[in-house]
């Protein structure tokens, strides 16, 4: 799920290069929400997994 | 003798090749210490690069408040992420992670180039100037390279995770 992360972020930035704009910003922001549904997953197990 | 705009897209591109150079940094860290980046480690990375696409934006359409404001969301959500990390090693007795860079977590490093980053940010909007969006030029070869960079380290980051974490939410 991580490296999907990354693959979409990397998708976005080959949009960006290739001037769809209006389609890059649409991969950053929704990765960006992944994002901050993959750092609620682990706050809520965050000991188990850090310490 | 730069004018503002060019200023300003010449501190957009600089603003990219330090985020690709602390990119660079945490791999050479990752691969010269033999630590593998824990989930909170991935995520700041993942904040890091959608940081970036925020001045990339500038470079390659144009000059505008939107692409700033999507590298300062960017920006808050790394910072964020990199104080919730701070936060969970604050107490004495808690071990760290990893080993320290001049006397400094990765994670407090990271804190430190996000809000470095919010910093830059506000100094560059204080620059913005409607007309800029009008103008569209092409990339040169500076900005191309710093584009390239980044991208080629968006699939590095992608593969070596894959590798680290495979299909799973990376459990560290």
């Amino acid at each position: 799920m991580m490296a999907g992360l990354f693959f979409l972020f990397f998708v976005a930035l080959l949009c960006l290069v290739k001037g769809q704009r209006t389609l890059a910003i649409w991969f950053a922001v929704i990765t960006l929400i992944l994002c901050a549904g993959m750092l609620y997953y682990h706050a809520t197990d965050t000991l188990g997994i850090l310490l | 003798m730069m004018g503002r705009y060019e200023l300003t897209r010449f501190a957009n591109a600089l603003w990219v090749l330090i985020v690709c150079l602390v990119l660079t940094g945490a791999y050479a860290y990752q691969f010269g210490k033999g630590l593998n980046p824990c989930p909170l480690c991935e995520l700041q990375r993942l904040s890091l690069i959608s940081m970036a696409i925020g001045p990339l934006l500038n470079l390659k359409f144009g000059i505008r408040m939107g692409h700033y404001s999507w590298a300062l969301i960017s920006a808050l959500f790394g910072a964020f992420v990199a104080m919730r990390q701070i936060c969970l090693h604050i107490c004495p007795s808690f071990r760290q992670w990893g080993v320290p860079v001049f006397g400094l977590q990765l994670y407090t490093w990271s804190l430190i180039v996000f809000a470095a980053s919010i910093l830059g940010c506000a100094l560059l909007l204080s620059l913005y100037r409607a007309q800029d969006n009008k103008l569209n030029p092409k990339m040169n070869l500076f900005e191309g390279t710093v584009a390239a960079y980044l991208i080629l380290l968006a699939l590095a980051n992608t593969i070596t995770t894959l590798m680290q974490c495979g299909l799973g939410p990376c459990s560290g």
